[in-house]
């Protein structure tokens, strides 16, 4: 128990702890009880915290507006808050596992130690998928979702950087969780938070995060050309809301122009963030442009294009004589001069050869 | 004695010689031939009635060889069916003379692992080499052309709200035009070698013709540095086939320890410096170049096995093998550098076709593979045709060095000019995010999209391919890939010939994806929600179709393409489709490295012998008279022999009297001495006086010989005083004793294996009295040709021309 410390370091989290311990007495995964467990987590715990996890997010007009620069700190309250109420509903769990008559095998027993391990994952999982996908439009993937994301990897971590030996079997919980089976379901919960985060380029949006592990908290900073980016696109939203109607009511074309200047410097300054980061542009702020920008195209129908036919047709029929001359002139003065034909030394007849042979 | 019948085609037991005889004849029927009892009692008169037949009538053609001056041809030649005499043949017979006896035996067991140990190391240097020639080629493109598309994209980008298009398409045009100069000039004015693939002269060389100046560094360097330029002055071009053109080079000019052109020994593997070695190392390094552009090392070495080394053994495919690995391990580490990420491995070729892991196929699509194989061989068969009358256009009429390079130009800004003017009128747009360019490029479409075409056009080739491969399935729409076929089709075949160094198989990978694509697009309208309709599948399989169709490779194409989309479970797909292909292919023309080869008028030995030609004997075939010397032989004559001739090897006899006159036999057969032998003796005077005294004291060694290859020098460039000319010389220590010999009733059929096999230069022809009667040569095989057009197979008989 005295080593277990080393891992679950908080207060709140050890009470999340003593819920695992009194899963694990309970015998459990039979598919009634894994049943019971999801409906009661997806009903109100994880809405509740993904609402209450990162300030701002319950701000549903734009998330961006309450962001300022500097520095971002967020207190994760989720194991505390998680691990009370689980405690709570510890003994209607217990009760609908003994209703669903599973047999308990002393195979399904796993140490406390692991059976917390995985959980913390599970737990860190889940949370990080459900955010992906509520903020997967508008995407705001990156920003939202940093906490979970850096929890996941921190709780991975931890069951890699394991090495307590269990004394009757040997085996670490590493070798236990991560390498016992085929199927892996942990390295590939593991890897596809990792890949929506790599496809993302969620790494650009950020100047840095970290997860502290003693005050459970993960802090992030922005990268000072996401927090500049975010200010110009507020000002484009901005005069594109006001002028909205305007332009669709009299589709007054002038109206484009009042917010051109605003526009034209959100584009300028992207491209500027696609040159530096060779196009590895974190995609919440790509998302945010493209919608803009076809906004701007589709809704607005404020592109203004200029198509110079003359001058391209003229270039083009220019252009096109010049292979046409080459060819008619080279085929009137270039006639190369004919290759002379060697004569070949070839026996006369054969017949001398031939007589004597036959 | 015959009848007179009409030819039709093949498949007669008559020769089909004589026929083709009569064509040389300007007003001759050219269907007239008489027909020849040909069984073996009266064979004497059926050949003697046959010869008979077009001696008299073609004036002078045959008759005695005494007559020095050449005849005007009165009709105009064609390109394809001649002959050029300026091509020398590689000597891979070693010459076992006494020198060379004395000289093995001196060096013993020790010298044998030396050498050994060498070949793997000019081998695995060979590799790295070539290796890192591709990649600082690869970088150049890639940075040239990013700052090209960047410029450009940037003027389209603010022009397209200022009205000055005019500005970047005037730009592009230039740039590229500029670009293209600087590569037409490095081929044109500085190594005409260094033009086109590099393949049919690559072919050539491991076929055993000596082409002058291929593997010349300056030749390596004209074509690194063109093939750069091209590829970024946006020609329908690509860089892979110039890599083993580069290979080749960096073989010969590593396994022989010095260069020539700088006139640096560096007194290493001297004991590589004959043809023979060289060839070998050639073999290896047109591998590691194949290699290194594919990333398929095995494709590699049966890229050298496929296209040369007649002669060819276990111990040297595995080194070859050594070479292609090292080489595509060296470009990986070099590119992982080059792109940031040391030691990620994940660049084993220049084109890279991508991960084609889950791509995997349904037995009831191997149908469509045959009909995609079957028209990607008509698609190659219209390729070769077209561009084919058009080098022959260009051979006649763009011949001058400065014409050249114009026509490189033109069809340079026309490439540019087309692929704006399309972006231009064709507005097809796709939403940014998935963008597979690095560049998108807007211009019409609306804000948030880019313009399909100008993706497609603003990248280098080999990124176009791959995005063909990979873009998910609507990316493009069947319009702006039709277009584009139908433009890349016919600039790609405008742009192959040009004096340029290019490569021809990226733009016939790039035109087989577009219209794969296209009949992926067309079956998953015709059978929607079938798991294996995959347009990017379909992409590859065309492309693999176009490139067949093309270039007529079989196995290691397949390997190649297997290798480089490292997928094995679409081999068979592959395979299938590149066999149609060259069936389909082949009814109508042959591939375009051979088509080539024939316009260059080399004597290339085909893999088989002429077909029903075993009643074609070798006194039929043979050149003669034949000059040869005399065991002992006076200086003059030798001299001006050399200067007469052209030819390069001489037989060795005894028992012959030139100055008699009406020769038929050319004395006792000795042995066999060769052009460049017989000019280091003269030049080293290993003379005797008339009284039988050596008029110096120099020994000549194996050594001697070597150094001065591989140039030697000319006759005329030694003195030799009249004195001199009265002296003797004996040529028996010097000359190949036991050089291959067949009987004057040896058929074409044998003769022809033996050259195949043995990669022989020579083989002297006797008479049962072991007197010699003549010489066959690789012209005076080569000169039959089997022709097929539309199915039907006929032999020609070529022309030989001095230039």
């Amino acid at each position: 128990m005295a080593k277990l410390t080393r891992v679950v370091n908080s207060a709140q989290e050890f009470s999340i702890f003593l819920f695992v311990c009194s899963f694990y007495f309970v015998g459990y995964y039979p598919a009634l009880c894994i049943e019971s467990k999801f409906n009661y987590m997806g009903n109100d715990t994880i809405y509740s915290i993904s609402v209450n996890g990162i300030p701002g997010s319950s701000n549903d007009e734009d998330t961006w507006t309450g962001l300022e620069q500097g520095e971002h700190s967020v207190y994760v309250d989720f194991y505390k808050y998680f691990g009370s109420q689980l405690a709570s509903h510890l003994t209607s769990l217990e009760s609908s596992a003994t209703v669903s008559g599973s047999v308990d095998l002393v195979q399904d027993k796993i140490l406390p130690r692991c059976k917390a391990f995985l959980d913390l994952f599970g737990i860190a999982a889940s949370k990080f998928t459900s955010c992906a996908i509520t903020n997967g439009r508008p995407m705001r993937f990156c920003e939202r979702c940093v906490a979970d994301y850096q929890i996941t990897r921190d709780r991975y971590e931890e069951i890699e950087k394991d090495d307590y030996h269990d004394t009757t079997t040997g085996m670490t919980c590493k070798d236990l969780l991560l390498n016992a089976d085929r199927i892996m379901i942990i390295q590939h919960a593991k890897q596809f938070v990792e890949n929506l985060w790599e496809k993302s380029h969620c790494n650009s949006c950020f100047a840095h995060f970290e997860y502290n592990k003693t005050t459970s908290a993960v802090t992030f900073q922005y990268d000072n050309r996401t927090l500049e980016f975010r200010k110009r696109l507020m000002q484009t939203e901005k005069c594109m809301n006001i002028t909205e109607d305007l332009i669709l009511s009299h589709v007054n074309k002038s109206a484009c122009e009042v917010c051109q200047p605003d526009y034209n410097d959100l584009n300028e300054y992207y491209s500027g963030i696609e040159e530096t980061q060779k196009h590895k542009v974190c995609m919440d702020i790509a998302d945010a442009m493209n919608m803009t920008r076809l906004r701007w195209s589709k809704t607005f129908k404020c592109t203004k294009k200029h198509r110079d036919v003359v001058p391209v047709l003229l270039l083009t029929v220019f252009f096109t004589f010049m292979p046409v001359m080459f060819y008619i002139g080279s085929k009137i003065h270039g006639v190369r001069e004919e290759r002379k034909i060697m004569k070949q030394k070839r026996m006369k007849t054969v017949v001398s050869s031939m007589d004597s042979s036959t | 004695m015959g009848d007179r019948n009409v030819v039709r085609g093949f498949g007669e037991r008559t020769p089909l010689l004589p026929s083709q005889r009569v064509l040389y004849q300007p007003d001759a029927s050219i269907e007239v031939q008489y027909t020849l009892n040909t069984s073996t009692e009266n064979k004497g008169i059926g050949n003697r009635y046959r010869r008979s037949v077009p001696y008299i009538e073609t004036s002078g053609r045959y008759q005695n060889q005494e007559e020095e001056e050449d005849e005007e041809d009165p009709k105009l030649l064609e390109e394809h069916k001649v002959l050029s005499a300026r091509f020398q043949t590689l000597d891979y017979d070693t010459c076992e003379n006494e020198l060379y006896q004395r000289e093995e035996k001196s060096k013993g067991y020790r010298f044998l692992v030396k050498k050994n140990l060498a070949r793997w190391l000019v081998m695995g240097l060979i590799g790295i080499l070539t290796g890192i020639v591709a990649s600082g080629i690869d970088y150049f493109i890639d940075l040239l052309s990013q700052l090209k598309y960047k410029l450009i994209t940037d003027y389209i980008n603010k022009c397209i709200n200022n009205s000055c298009l005019s500005i970047p398409f005037v730009l592009f045009v230039s740039l590229n035009a500029g670009a293209v100069l600087i590569a037409s000039i490095l081929v044109a004015y500085v190594e005409p070698q260094a033009g086109g693939s590099g393949i049919p002269q690559i072919k050539c060389y491991l076929n055993g013709v000596k082409i002058p100046r291929v593997v010349r560094i300056k030749t390596l360097v004209s074509k690194c540095i063109g093939v750069v330029f091209s590829v970024v002055g946006g020609l329908a071009v690509g860089k892979e086939g110039p890599m083993i053109h580069s290979g080749a080079v960096i073989a010969a000019g590593i396994s022989q320890g010095r260069s020539a052109t700088f006139n640096k020994d560096f007194r290493v593997f001297e004991y590589f410096r004959t043809d023979h070695e060289k060839r070998d190392f050639v073999s290896g390094g047109a591998a590691a170049g194949v290699s290194a552009a594919f990333g398929a090392p095995v494709g590699g070495v049966l890229f050298s096995l496929e296209e040369g080394a007649s002669y060819w053994n276990q111990s040297l495919t595995w080194r070859i093998f050594f070479a292609s690995f090292i080489s595509t391990f060296t470009l990986n580490v070099v590119l992982s550098y080059v792109k940031g990420h040391p030691w990620d491995l994940s660049n084993p070729g220049l084109i890279n076709f991508g991960e084609f892991n889950s791509v995997t196929y349904n037995g009831v699509e191997i149908p469509i593979f045959l009909m995609i194989g079957a028209i990607g061989g008509l698609f190659g068969a219209l390729f070769n045709m077209i561009n084919h009358k058009l080098s022959v256009f260009r051979m006649r009429h763009v011949y001058r060095k400065s014409t050249k390079v114009v026509e490189a130009m033109i069809v340079a800004g026309i490439t540019a000019m087309i692929a704006f003017v399309l972006m231009y009128f064709i507005t097809d747009c796709s939403p940014l995010g998935n963008d597979p360019t690095e560049h998108p490029v807007q211009f019409f479409c609306s804000d948030g999209e880019f313009n399909g075409l100008a993706a497609l056009f603003f990248q280098t080739p080999e990124a176009s391919v791959k995005s063909l491969f990979h873009d998910p399935n609507n990316s493009y729409q069947p319009l702006t890939l039709s277009v584009f076929f139908l433009v890349y089709f016919c600039l790609s075949i405008w742009t192959y010939g040009l004096a340029v160094s290019s490569g021809l198989f990226i733009p016939a990978l790039l035109t087989g994806a577009a219209w794969g694509r296209l009949v992926g697009i067309f079956l998953a309208q015709i059978f929607p929600n079938q798991g294996w309709v995959d347009p990017g599948k379909y992409a590859l399989l065309g492309a693999a179709a176009q490139l067949g169709g093309v270039v007529r490779m079989t196995i290691s194409l397949t390997v190649i393409i297997t290798e480089a989309t490292g997928n094995l479970s679409l081999g068979l797909p592959i395979m299938l489709v590149l066999m149609m292909a060259k069936w389909v292919g082949d009814y109508f023309n042959e591939g375009i490295y051979d088509i080539h080869i024939q316009l260059m008028a080399v004597p290339m030995i085909q893999w088989e012998p002429p077909p029903l030609s075993s009643n074609v004997l070798a006194c039929e075939v043979m050149s003669h008279p034949v000059t040869t010397f005399r065991t002992v032989e006076k200086v003059g004559r030798i001299r001006e022999k050399l200067e007469k001739e052209t030819h390069h090897g001489f037989p060795v006899v005894d028992e012959y009297d030139p100055d008699a006159d009406d020769n038929t036999t050319f004395g006792v057969f000795k042995g066999l001495i060769l052009r460049d032998q017989l000019l280091v003796l003269l030049e080293n005077k290993v003379f005797k006086d008339p009284h039988g005294n050596p008029c110096n004291t120099t020994k000549l060694s194996s050594k001697d010989f070597r150094n001065q290859y591989p140039r030697f020098p000319d006759i005329k460039q030694i003195n030799i005083s009249v004195h001199e000319r009265e002296c003797t010389m004996d040529l028996r220590p010097f000359m190949n004793p036991s050089p291959y010999t067949v009987s004057d009733r040896a058929s074409l059929p044998r003769i022809f294996k033996l050259f195949r096999g043995l990669g022989l230069r020579h083989i002297v022809v006797i008479n049962d009295t072991h007197q010699v009667v003549g010489m066959v040569t690789r012209k005076d095989l080569a000169r039959y040709r089997l022709e097929h057009v539309g199915g039907e197979l006929k032999l020609e008989e070529m022309d030989i021309t001095h230039s």
